[in-house]
């Protein structure tokens, strides 16, 4: 009797679990309210389009914080980590910036979500911190390329080039025929470094111990050929750059190479969207890495996407879970990169970017992704990184210094960086 | 002689309203015209008329986030319109105390009101206080920071000014039969308003135009300021310089209108106050 009674009210209750999840079906969050802080750039048309479609199917609303970027954004998140008043999820950069938060005292471990299995592994490795894994990725990875203007390249016949002597043979060719081989933006210095930071591929293919003997302090980049290169680039380019090389902005960048005011610009792919929607077609924009002197080995530098994190003490981890649950599903990954377009390939393990991303993406940036030829970029390796490089490197683009100079003055620079974060370099 | 003296006062004139437009009303033509570009256009920061006309962009600014702009005016309304308040009710009486009276005790008040000016607040301590007496991410605790910041600079004002006002007045008013508060409320505080006025206009475009201390102090969606807005258009990688622009033309038009008012008041009350201490 006893057992029996026990049978009937398991029954019972599994039938009223069955019951009210079949009634919460509809909208499982109704009501509830996450709150989100992000810069404009992660906060782009199509991201909302995506919350616009959650708060559709979940019935959550989420309620959007501006951060403002740059230093006064890293100031105010953390202030507010410290007076401990998180929104309930954020956006910020994945990598060594993660560090300097102290990610274990404010965000989430979502190793054990389903989510974090479909998440490529290079990506992982950049959130992951002491076992933990802290972030999942907001957009695609993107890369620190040469973006180009293909209607010049038809015009004169000139094919992509494979090594460092066959760029600046085009850019001669380019230049003769009265267009600006290469565009450089000294008013917004941090873009003077791409063509630095994207040579690390090459660096690596040629030294490939180059990242932990880097950060051991045994690596000097003006002593090693391969790695002085990376600033010697530099001078090879010198003659070919913009008039308002010195004062130009990344906004004129987009213009320049998508109308074909110039013809080639060392940038982060993230600029892509950008560029596109200055172009009259987005087949006219195209991306090679930064090119070697091995012609066999042209490869791509890539950097990881900038991260959704948890806040730890959130009320609504749950309400937080199913969206971002919901913003990976095929769908949304669809709606997201149709409405916005793409930085590069994205991150989630056998997704294809719909047919509507740009060429440059889904073709030119997407072979060296199938052939394995990409590295991550050094600040996802070793945590050192010199605190001027961008005046160095705006120093030597304008010609002012000479690569080998400009070098040893990194070196020096990193050494300083280097004992800051209790590395012993002597 | 006199002719030529009138023709070198209209040369002045002349010069003088020509730079009035470059400095004044240039910048402003570029911003309009921004406003009513399309994105693409605008990206070009050109001062070129328009070749279509997209006076929807203020529609859109307004729209934008679930009228967020409107939620925006309304925070910095109220904080603009009682941190006013208050800091003309307490400062006036404050500068008067100050001004009027004389020993150490007073100079040791003064210096520390005048150390306001110089020590910038600190943001942690802030919250953890607002935030242990339970008014962290208030209206009020929010006017309450901006009085107390803006604190010093208004008694310097009111101090200055008051010393312009003989004390006569309030002898004669004191034979008369008044109070002390009766001499401060009805002969004293009708004479300040030269300076009120100066500093409606000062605090008021302070207060509405603050950035940082909102962002710090007041943060939230449902908190934020017209000056927060402008962040919606603006970012690293990429501006909508058409929005961004008719947002800026939305938020600056409540000030030019108070400074129109206030206009021939400000510097009276400037001047006032600035050769007697």
């Amino acid at each position: 009797m006893k057992k029996l009674f026990a049978l009937a009210l398991v029954c019972a209750l599994l039938a009223s679990m069955a019951a009210s999840t079949a009634l919460a079906e509809g909208k499982p969050f109704d009501g509830v309210t996450i709150t989100f802080w992000g810069g404009q750039a992660e906060y782009n048309d199509g991201t909302k389009a995506v919350i616009a479609a959650a708060e559709e199917a979940l019935g959550l609303h989420v309620e959007v914080e501006i951060n403002p970027g740059g230093s006064e954004g890293d100031n105010i998140l953390k202030t507010r980590i410290a007076s401990n008043d998180l929104p309930d999820f954020l956006c910020y950069n994945s990598g060594s910036k993660l560090y300097d938060l102290n990610p274990s005292r404010c965000f989430l471990d979502i190793k054990d979500w389903d989510l974090v299995s479909r998440v490529d592994d290079a990506f992982l490795s950049s959130v992951t911190i002491d076992g933990a894994v802290y972030g999942l990725p907001q957009s695609s990875t993107q890369a620190g390329a040469i973006i180009y203007y293909k209607p010049d390249y038809e015009e004169l016949g000139l094919e992509v080039p494979h090594t460092w002597a066959d760029f600046v043979d085009n850019c001669a060719k380019l230049k003769e025929a009265g267009k600006t081989p290469v565009y450089f933006c000294g008013g917004e210095t941090w873009t003077t470094q791409v063509l630095f930071l994207g040579d690390y591929y090459n660096i690596q293919a040629a030294y490939p111990t180059f990242a932990e003997e880097y950060t051991e302090g045994k690596a000097k980049y003006a002593d090693i050929p391969a790695a002085t290169r990376s600033w010697t680039k530099y001078e090879d380019l010198v003659d070919y750059l913009n008039e308002d090389k010195s004062a130009a902005t990344v906004a004129d960048g987009n213009f320049a190479i998508g109308v074909g005011d110039a013809t080639h610009w060392f940038i982060l792919t993230q600029q892509l969207p950008m560029i596109v929607a200055e172009a009259e077609d987005q087949s006219q924009i195209g991306v090679f890495g930064v090119p070697g002197d091995n012609p066999e080995n042209h490869g791509l530098t890539v950097w990881e996407p900038m991260s959704f994190y948890v806040n730890k003490d959130s009320q609504n981890i749950d309400a937080v879970k199913a969206f971002l649950d919901f913003y990976y599903s095929e769908d949304m990954l669809n709606l997201y990169f149709e409405t916005y377009g793409a930085n590069g390939p994205s991150c989630i393990k056998g997704y294809e970017l719909p047919e509507s991303v740009c060429d440059a993406v889904r073709v030119d940036m997407q072979q060296y992704f199938d052939e394995g030829k990409t590295t991550p970029a050094l600040e996802y390796v070793s945590p050192i990184k010199g605190t001027a490089c961008e005046q160095l490197t705006v120093a030597v683009g304008l010609g002012q210094m000479s690569g080998a100079e400009a070098a040893a003055a990194y070196d020096e620079d990193c050494k300083k960086s280097a004992v800051q974060l209790g590395y012993n370099w002597d | 002689m006199e002719t030529k003296r009138k023709r070198n006062q209209i040369i002045g004139d002349i010069v003088g309203l020509f730079f009035t437009v470059v400095i004044f009303l240039i910048p402003f033509y570029f911003m309009f015209v921004q406003s009513i570009k399309s994105k693409k256009e605008a990206n070009r920061l050109s001062i070129a008329w328009p070749t279509e006309l997209h006076f929807e962009n203020y529609i859109e600014v307004v729209k934008h986030g679930n009228y967020q702009l409107v939620t925006a005016f309304k925070n910095s309304g109220l904080l603009t319109l009682f941190t006013v308040l208050g800091l003309l009710l307490t400062g006036a009486m404050a500068g008067y105390v100050i001004q009027r009276r004389k020993g150490k005790l007073m100079t040791a008040i003064q210096s520390t009101i005048m150390l306001g000016l110089m020590i910038p607040a600190s943001i942690l301590p802030t919250i953890r206080m607002l935030q242990s007496m339970g008014i962290y991410k208030t209206m009020f605790s929010m006017v309450m920071i901006e009085i107390a910041l803006q604190t010093p600079f208004t008694i310097m004002l009111y101090r200055g000014f008051m010393a312009s006002i003989p004390v006569d007045l309030e002898e004669a008013a004191s034979i008369d039969g008044c109070s002390r508060w009766q001499i401060f409320s009805k002969i004293i505080f009708p004479l300040l308003k030269p300076i009120q006025a100066t500093i409606i206009i000062l605090v008021g475009v302070q207060t509405f135009n603050d950035f940082t201390n909102p962002l710090y102090f007041l943060p939230g969606a449902a908190n934020t300021t017209v000056q927060l807005t402008l962040y919606n258009y603006k970012g690293q990688l990429a501006n909508t310089y058409n929005l961004l622009f008719a947002d800026i033309i939305i938020i600056t038009v409540p000030m030019l209108i108070l400074f129109l008012i206030f206009n021939k008041r400000i510097v009276a009350g400037m001047v006032a106050g600035a050769v007697k201490g």
